[in-house]
């Protein structure tokens, strides 16, 4: 039998999983008989087959695997060991919001009260401080001697009437 | 083809004598309406393939654990969904490596080093029989810490393809219908992964 030109590698891949049909099968299977070519590199393939099942042989899962998706197909607990809290709380993270819905709604009271009473202490607090400044403001104003001002014709002389009220002056005359 | 006769892919059916109710079938028809006990049958039939499956993808022990374990658990919260029965097994793959590919994405990649070398041949060490001959036993242990360093090296869709064809024994139609690629693609995904990895072993034999 003339040996002809040689098979491409990944025909003989193929050949080697088992994947060709029976006719092409028997065209390799005959031609590898008589190349050397083609043989080694069949040979080779299925050396590192053997070294690959060699080196990862089946391997049954631990007994423990069984028990514990039991376990937790029972609790329907939430997937993935990470995403789980420890055992010793004996809930998921989230499942607990889901199946009591009270609570997520007790929470959301409470988180809505504490912000409500943070919004008006953090408004009375700068009124507050508004109402100090005015006083010290107010306070500078009063004591202040215009008789040695420079600008006192002009104010005597009713210049300031025109001028918009000052809002310290109307806080005083308020007082 | 003869990988068509390798391996039935659909479930089987009871043998001779054994009871009718028992099939994998019927189990997996329990299961479907929630019965966990059923499913703990289905689980003693495929538990193995899917944490074979994933224990050579991912190479530790723990992660393969828990892949098998939450593949199983999303297969049995969402068994109502499985339209085709015969192709279980598939589905079941898919599940799997959906999982490990989530895992490969948050993982950092972190190429093996000499001292993850050393280690390896150290546990294979330890795991093999104590009564061999300490020299053929050495040598043993180092090829297969550099075997599985190599393989852990292959990129992902390569090392897949090969895992599913050469050591899960499943026929390029299945493996298609898993990765959801091409049928062509696969034929050629298992090819250039075995050049690889024979060329990475050449070159990690000379080091």
């Amino acid at each position: 039998m003339s040996v002809g030109s040689c098979i491409k590698e990944i025909l003989l891949s193929q050949y080697l999983d088992g994947e060709l049909s029976e006719d092409a099968s028997r065209k390799v299977r005959d031609h590898i008989a008589v190349c050397p070519k083609c043989n080694a590199v069949y040979e080779r393939m299925k050396a590192d087959r053997e070294m690959l099942r060699r080196h990862f042989p089946d391997s049954p899962p631990p007994d423990h695997l069984k028990s514990e998706l039991l376990r937790r197909i029972g609790a329907g607990r939430e997937i993935g060991r990470h995403s789980r809290i420890p055992a010793w709380a004996g809930i998921s993270r989230l499942h607990v919001f889901a199946s009591k819905p009270w609570i997520s709604a007790a929470a959301a009271a409470f988180f809505l009260a504490v912000a409500i009473s943070a919004f008006h202490l953090q408004r009375r607090f700068e009124e507050a401080k508004i109402l100090e400044e005015i006083d010290r403001s107010g306070a500078q104003i009063a004591s202040r001697d215009f008789s040695s001002n420079p600008f006192n014709i002009y104010i005597q002389e009713g210049a300031l009437q025109a001028k918009p009220e000052n809002p310290f002056k109307r806080y005083l005359n308020g007082r | 083809m003869q990988k068509a006769q390798k391996r039935p892919i659909s479930i089987p059916h009871p043998q001779s004598g054994a009871d009718p109710s028992n099939s994998l079938e019927n189990q997996l028809g329990k299961a479907k309406s929630g019965d966990p006990e059923a499913f703990a049958d289905v689980y003693d039939y495929y538990g193995a393939r899917i944490y074979g499956f994933a224990s050579r993808m991912v190479g530790s022990r723990e992660d393969a654990e828990d892949i098998t374990q939450d593949t199983f658990l999303l297969a049995f919260r969402n068994l109502s969904r499985l339209r085709e029965q015969d192709h279980f097994e598939q589905w079941l793959y898919k599940i799997a490596r959906n999982e490990i590919y989530k895992r490969q994405r948050k993982a950092k990649f972190k190429p093996s080093s000499l001292d993850d070398l050393h280690k390896g041949i150290l546990q294979i060490l330890r795991s093999a029989d104590p009564a061999g001959d300490p020299e053929t036993r050495l040598l043993s242990a180092e090829l297969g810490a550099k075997v599985k360093a190599v393989f852990d090296r292959l990129p992902i869709r390569y090392k897949e393809a090969l895992v599913l064809a050469t050591l899960q024994g499943l026929s390029y139609q299945e493996i298609s219908r898993i990765s959801g690629r091409s049928l062509s693609a696969v034929k050629t995904d298992v090819y250039r992964g075995r050049l690889l990895l024979s060329e990475k072993m050449r070159k990690y034999s000379n080091l």
